[in-house]
This record gives C-alpha cells, structure tokens and sequence, in this order.
C-alpha cells in the first residue's frame, strides 16, 4: 500500500465576521496518499473550499487557521528542523503548520500547488500566459536556491494587485530557459501551438484553454500535492471530459497525488480512489469510493446520492434532503449534530453531542469506512425519531 | 394541493402544439468594439439562433440543452420576445407572435412567462417578497373584478399569499425581504412570480443550475408537482443533462445555434443518433461506483466561434465520424486528421514558422524535415496510395507557404458532404440533422461555399 504524503488532522478554520465566528472547517482529518486522488465532496458551505485554502495555508483575512496539524512527508525539512524544532517533525513528516512562515510559504509550487474554478482570477491580465507560467519557473527555481525567500507577481492574484498592475504596466524579465520551459509546460498540458499561444493574453484564452494553462502554472514546481478546487465546475461538459483526463494523465506520469475538491459526485466517482463527504465543516462520511456511494451510511450522504438525477436510471421522483444547510455562526451551531435539523432519522440521542468519528487518533490508519453519525454504530430504529416538527416548533419557542 | 386547480391534460393526447416555432433566426449585430477597431477587424453578425423548428405540445415538457454559447437560452429569451427575432416565425396557440402589436404582445406576456437561473438578480433587493408577487398584477391591472367588500390590493395580497404557499413557503414571510431567503426558497419566490399571471407557458432558463444538489432535487420536486396542478406547459433550458433526463418529455439538443437532435427523452438518451448528442452523452460523470476511472474520448478542441461558424454540418470540425467521400477510401481517425489540418490551413491558424524552427532549418530549404515534422504534428499513423500522395502536395505547398493552393489540394481530394451540404431534421418522431442518417431530398441543393476566408 502507498504511504501517505499528507495527514491533516483535527484542523479548523475560522472566520472572524461582524455577524460573529464562523465555523468554515470544523476539525478536518484525512490523509492522501502517494499517487491518489483523494476526494473531498461537499456543496455550498460545506467548508469544502476552506479546507482547501487551508492546506496550503491560504486564508485570507478576516479567517485564519485556529488549529489543527498539516503533517507533510519530507525527509529534507524533517531532517532540517528536528534539532531546531522537534515539535514540528514526527519521523519523515513534517507539521506545516509549525514551520516559519517563509518555509512554509517555498512550499508552495515544489510541494503544493493548486488550481481553481476560475483560472482568470489567477492569471495576470497584462502578462502574457507564457510570461507567468514562466515566472512561476523562475519562483521555483529561487525557491530551491533560498527557500526562506520568494516572492512572486502571479501567486495569490488579487483584485487589488488587478488594479496596481493595470495601472502601472509590468515588464517582463524572465529568462529564456523559463521561457522555453513554459512552453513545454503549456505542451504537456496539451495546448496545440504552444509557442504561439505563450505570446498571447490570458484573454485570448477559450476557458478550456486557460483552465490547462493554469495547470500548467502548478506544474511549474513540480508539486507533490496538488490540490484542484471544483477544476472543472465553469466549464461544458465535453471540455470537463478533456480536463479529468488531462488530470488523471498527469497525476499518473508526474506521480503526483491530488487533492479533489468538487460538488459533483459524478466528477468524484470518475476521478477519486477515496473520498471523505462535507457537511456543515466537518468530514461526515468517509472512505473508498465503493464505501461511500455503494454503503453509504450517513443519512446526510443517503441524502445527496438520492438528490441527484441519474443519467442512465430516470428516477420518478427525487429524493431530496428537506431544508437548507445550516449556519456556521459559532453561537448558533450548538453542540449537537450539525445535520440534525434536516435529517430523517434524527433522534434525542443527536442532539446530546457532536458525533465524532469512532477511536480516532492522529497516526491511525484511515483505511476504514467512518461516520460522523450515531447510526454508525447502531440500527436504526423508527420508534426513537424524534416526532415532525421538533424543530420548528423549538425555533418558536426562541422567537419569544 | 388545492382542489380547484385545472386537471392536467395528459401530455401524450395533447396533439395539437402550444408553440410552434419554424426557422428562427436571431442575429446580434455588435457594435465595433474599440479592441475591433485597433486590430481592423471587421465586425460580423453572431449566429447565436440560426434556424430552428420546433413544436411544443401541451402539457408537456420540452427540454432544450447544450453547452455555453450553443443558443439556447437565447432561443427562450428570443420566443417571448424579450429578444427580437431576425427571422422565422413563432406562433402560440395558433397567433402569430413576431407580428403581434403592443398590446397583443402585453396579452401574450400573461400567458407566457419565464424564470431565470439566479433567482436573486432577477428579485428587487428593496421591495418585499409580497411586492415582488403583486407587481405584474398591477402591470395587467389584475384581477379586472373584484368582489365589492374587498379592494383590488387585498385580493392581490391573499393571491400572493396562496401562491406562496402553493411553492412551499408560508404565508407569514410575505413582508420579509430577499436576502432573507436562502438559494432555493428565491427560487420559489421567483416560480411563484411567474405563476401569478396563471400563464399556460413557462420558459425556464436553468431554474436549478444554481442550486445545490440537495435544494436543486426540492425545486424539480416542485417544478413536477406544479405542471401537474396548474397544466403548465414548460420549455427547460439547461446544460445539466442528468436533470434534463429527470424531468423532460422531449428533448432537443443544440449546437452552435442549431438544433442537431429531438426526440423523446427516453428515445434520445437511450440511442443518441448525432455524433455530438453522442459525445456529450458520454461526457457526463455519473455518481456510481461503475465510474471509477471511465476515460472518456473527449471531443477535440472548442466550440468554433458563432461569428463563422463552419459551412455544412456546423460540428464537423469536431465530428470523430465526419463522412469521407465515396470514391475515397480512408480509415476514419485518419480522415479526421486530415480534415484537422485543412481546418486550420483555411483559418489561418498555423504557423509555419515554428515547424521550420523544429525542422532546424533557418534557410527554409529542406523541405523533407519540415514535412516530417508536419507528420509527426498531424498524423498518428502512415497515409497510403493517393491519399499519401495528396497531402504530399499539399505539405509541398505549405513549404512554399503557398496556404491558398494547400488547402485546394487537399479540398479537391477530401471535400465531405458534412461540409458542403447543412443537414436538416427530417420527419418523424426523433430526427437527428446529420448525413449519416437519410436526409430529405432538396430541390435545389444548399451547397454553401467552403468557408476560407
Ligand atoms: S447523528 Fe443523528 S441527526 Fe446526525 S446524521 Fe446521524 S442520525 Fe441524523
Ligand atoms: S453531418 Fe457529418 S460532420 Fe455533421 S455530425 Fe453528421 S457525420 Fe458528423
């Protein structure tokens, strides 16, 4: 069995709103191992994208990542900050999260990397695509030299830098080895006339085309991890079909695992060896493909495989999870199960505590099928459901 | 479900068509842009509708899909003439709607209405939801009677009330504003708005795209219970093709501003006969354990731009079963490399430069490096016999960067009827516009100019 590149364990993320706390990721575990696509399913809320930004520690101001530990597989770094920091090395692995921030940031590109819905929100509208995928090059090749110092124009590109870089145009001063690395980069990655299309603008990309470019920029470092946040969401379905693919044949050559992060149970199921289901913050489900669509147990994942329509087998009727998701407002979360309010089967017994994932401990292998759910170590039983309209009536009682 | 409501007609006795819709057309005429005016490029009209036919009978649902800039929300937009048409002609119920004057198109409003995809662009942040579901009342000064102890607001305000109720929200939240509604409950308002005219029609352009799974499975739920309740007729424009399979009667499938497919759903799903239909067919991931690492053969490239779209068969450029000619005899992978390169000689969209540059030849004299890099570019296998001799010409000429007289070469050889003749729907219950199945008989024929400019 491979071993695992990435362990994540009991990670949280927090926003710090004027509406209050929000909980975005709520005690986070998984591991993804050499070569596999590991998938993390979630829909809107689910705190599937913060997980994501989390990993490589990305989030933005007004959230930060409270707690929790990012063990990275690196002899190099293991082996560097043991005498200096041995908190943060455990064997072969290193706790990102303990490392000095300018450590922490070189492993962005060589280590990870990552790639977005929206590939014109990473690119630079006034450099060329080559000149960007080129300077990546460039960071990487900094990177290695000195990796307490890198800076780059094109990493974390934001609206503001949007607006400074089309006000005071940029000159290019990449070199022309990355240059010719860019364009083979943009061939790998199956852009027909890389030459050509290096010189052009973002803008002239169709969003295929741009979509691949940017995989071509987290190429760049070679990364161990690439983490691929809904990759394919903004694009047609016959162009999605060219993306997974592309995907799948460079995770495979490159050896590469990657980190799936999607709303398509569809996209999930073609891609991802295993895949831990989002709800509310939390991981509520997780396991094999098989596990996960073929026994799933909580009823949260019994819910989201019964709301989608099935290509081949029309359903007559759906099965949808009544009511909406929930709010992650610290105050009004409560220390039940996050999914209680919307679940069919919810009993008193939900609402006694959180549900945690059954002899849980950082290191432990994560190979088995796991539930955040009282029902995973019991039957179900109608007689103890909670009657209709517990909630509702609960939400009066608080309006008074 | 209230009792008063009209009986549903069943959708398969349902003969005669609500809507009728034959040769749109809709063209957009841009205007110069000031990066069109730098570049001297000559503005052309975009194709976005470029001759469509279709029938929609009562009671029942049609659904209209494909990918972005295919048309089809255009279409919807187009046949409630909230988009002027260029040409063709739509009637409903027998009227002519391109024709109709003010007040005919007013009348026609009532009895047609639309819900888009994001529910909150298309809601008033400032007014109330109960605002929101008076206000085309008050546009049609509606109801026309009311009874003499109740005033015209009051009889709005408790429809509004019922229709709220009836899209699975309460009463009570009639004062409450937008923003205080989650994605699906907006998109409730937003049905509901559209419902309050009691029209027969509804075009719903991707009502749950925005939706997630879970909320998205509630309103189709509801979308389903409401035709039936109220005898709605619907045209479902969407992309989601697992949804269109869920809850359409009929589908029609579009590419690049044509119709290339309608059938019945279960017909068209389970036999796709259109090499695209097929191809997106197969595109779509399914949540199933079976999927687990399916690759898929995907199209090649994008969609060709609706400003020139390609003569004949709008998809040949990207058609794995573009038909060769008869006299011709050529495996079809090869065929499709072929035309591949034709394509891109005619769109100009090849440059010589870097081959030379590959063939290590400054001077641009050994031509057979640069043809072999040529091969190696755009054949997977060998050609043979007089196929191998005609693109040899054909690289001839490009060594001497004559483009013109490579195309020639190749087009005299290789010309495909795809290309020279637009395939047509023919009768019948599920057509498919595409030479591999029979096309009718013309009279003149419509052979179109290869486009090369
Ligand atoms: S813990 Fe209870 S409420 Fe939560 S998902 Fe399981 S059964 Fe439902
Ligand atoms: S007409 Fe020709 S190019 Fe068009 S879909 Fe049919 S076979 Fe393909």
């Amino acid at each position: 069995m491979a071993d695992e590149i990435l362990k994540v364990r009991d990670l949280k993320t927090r926003f710090f709103t004027e509406e209050g706390q929000v909980n975005a990721v709520e005690g986070v575990s998984f591991d993804v191992r050499d070569g596999e696509i590991y998938g993390i399913v979630g829909e809107s809320g689910s705190g599937k994208s913060v997980t994501a930004l989390s990993l490589i520690d990305l989030v933005e101001s007004p959230g930060r990542v409270t707690s929790g530990e990012v063990w990275y597989r690196n002899t190099e770094l293991a082996e560097e900050f043991r005498d200096e920091n041995p908190e943060a090395v455990d064997g072969e692995f290193v706790d990102v999260r303990r490392l000095p921030k300018g450590v922490r940031r070189s492993l962005r590109g060589p280590s990870f990397s990552m790639i977005f819905q929206d590939p014109m929100s990473s690119f630079n509208p006034s450099l060329t695509v080559g000149e960007q995928i080129a300077e990546a090059v460039e960071v990487q090749r900094r990177a290695r030299a000195n990796p307490r110092r890198t800076r780059s124009r094109t990493q974390g590109y934001g609206l503001g830098k949007m607006l400074v870089d089309s006000l005071v145009p940029s000159k290019s001063y990449v070199q022309d080895a990355s240059m010719d690395r860019a364009v083979e980069l943009l061939e790998q990655v199956g852009i027909p006339d890389p030459v050509d299309r290096a010189d052009e603008y973002p803008h002239q990309f169709s969003g295929g085309m741009l979509q691949r470019a940017m995989i071509a920029q987290a190429l760049a470092g070679e990364p161990d991890v690439l983490v691929a946040d809904e990759p394919t969401t903004a694009l047609d379905v016959t162009i999605q079909a060219q993306i997974l693919n592309l995907l799948r044949d460079l995770q495979r050559d490159e050896g590469m695992s990657v980190v799936m992060i999607t709303h398509d149970l569809g996209v999930i199921a073609r891609m991802c060896d295993r895949v831990g289901v989002m709800y509310a913050g939390e991981i509520v489900e997780r396991g094999t493909l098989e596990d996960v669509f073929e026994n799933p147990v909580h009823p949260y994942t019994q819910g989201l495989l019964g709301s989608i329509p099935d290509l081949a087998d029309p359903a007559p009727r759906l099965q949808p999870i009544e009511g909406n998701v929930p709010s992650l407002i610290d105050s009004e979360m409560g220390d039940r199960c996050y999914f209680a309010d919307r679940c069919p089967k919810a009993m008193e017994d939900c609402l006694q505590r959180i549900p945690e994932f059954d002899a849980e401990k950082a290191g432990a292998s994560d190979d088995e099928h796991r539930v955040r759910c009282v029902l995973a170590e019991r039957q179900y039983d109608e007689s103890q459901a909670l009657h209709d309209g517990h909630f509702e009536e609960q939400e009066v009682a608080a309006d008074d | 479900m209230t009792s008063d409501a009209e009986a549903a007609p069943d959708a398969a006795e349902g003969r005669e068509p609500v809507l009728s819709v034959r040769d749109l057309k809709k063209y957009y005429f841009e205007q110069d842009s000031f990066l069109d005016s730098l570049l001297r490029r000559e503005t052309q009209s975009v194709k976005a509708v470029d001759g469509i036919s279709f029938d929609i009978q009562k009671g029942e649902t049609l659904g209209l899909v494909g990918e972005s800039g295919c048309g089809k929300s255009t279409t919807g937009e187009t046949l409630l003439r909230l988009r002027e048409a260029t040409d063709g002609a739509i009637e409903f119920e027998g009227d002519d709607v391109l024709g109709m004057d003010r007040d005919e198109l007013k009348a026609f409003r009532r009895r047609a209405q639309i819900v888009f995809q994001d529910p909150f662009s298309s809601l008033d942040p400032r007014m109330t939801i109960g605002d929101i579901l008076v206000e085309p009342l008050k546009i049609h000064d509606l109801p026309a009677e009311v009874p003499s102890e109740q005033s015209k607001g009051e009889v709005r305000r408790e429809k509004a009330k019922d229709y709220l109720e009836r899209v699975g929200l309460s009463a009570g939240q009639i004062d409450r504003y937008p923003h205080e509604f989650s994605g699906g409950q907006r998109q409730r308002i937003g049905i509901a708005r559209a419902l309050m005219l009691e029209p027969e029609f509804i075009v719903l352009d991707e009502p749950v795209s925005a939706l997630d799974v879970s909320v998205q499975a509630q309103v189709l739920n509801l979308l389903d219970d409401l035709q039936d309740e109220f005898g709605l007729t619907y045209l479902f424009i969407a992309h989601d093709l697992s949804v269109v399979r869920h809850i359409c009667d009929r589908v029609a499938v579009m590419y690049l501003g044509n119709i290339v497919e309608l059938g019945p759903t279960d017909d068209l799903f389970d036999d796709p006969k259109h090499p695209y239909t097929q191809a997106l067919l197969d595109s779509v991931p399914r949540a199933a354990v079976e999927e687990q690492g399916r690759r898929v053969e995907p199209l090649p490239g994008d969609v060709p731009s609706p400003r020139n779209p390609p003569s004949g068969c709008r998809f040949r450029t990207r058609c794995p079963q573009v038909i060769p000619p008869k006299d011709v005899e050529i495996d079809q992978s090869t065929y499709r490399e072929v035309m591949d390169l034709r394509d891109r000689i005619e769109s100009n969209d090849l440059n010589l430069d870097t081959v030379w540059e590959r063939a290590d030849d400054e001077n641009r004299s050994d031509k057979p490096a640069f043809k072999r890099e040529f091969r190696a570019e755009f054949f997977a296998q060998g050609l043979s016999g007089e196929n191998e001799a005609t693109v040899e010409r054909a690289l001839d000429a490009l060594a001497e960067d004559d483009h013109d007289r490579a195309a020639e070469i190749l087009r005299e050889r290789f010309a495909s009827v795809c290309e020279q003749v637009r395939p047509v729907l023919q009768s019948g219950s599920h057509p498919a516009a595409c030479h591999l199945y029979e096309q009718p008989e013309r009279t003149e024929m419509a052979a179109e100019a290869p486009a090369d400019d």
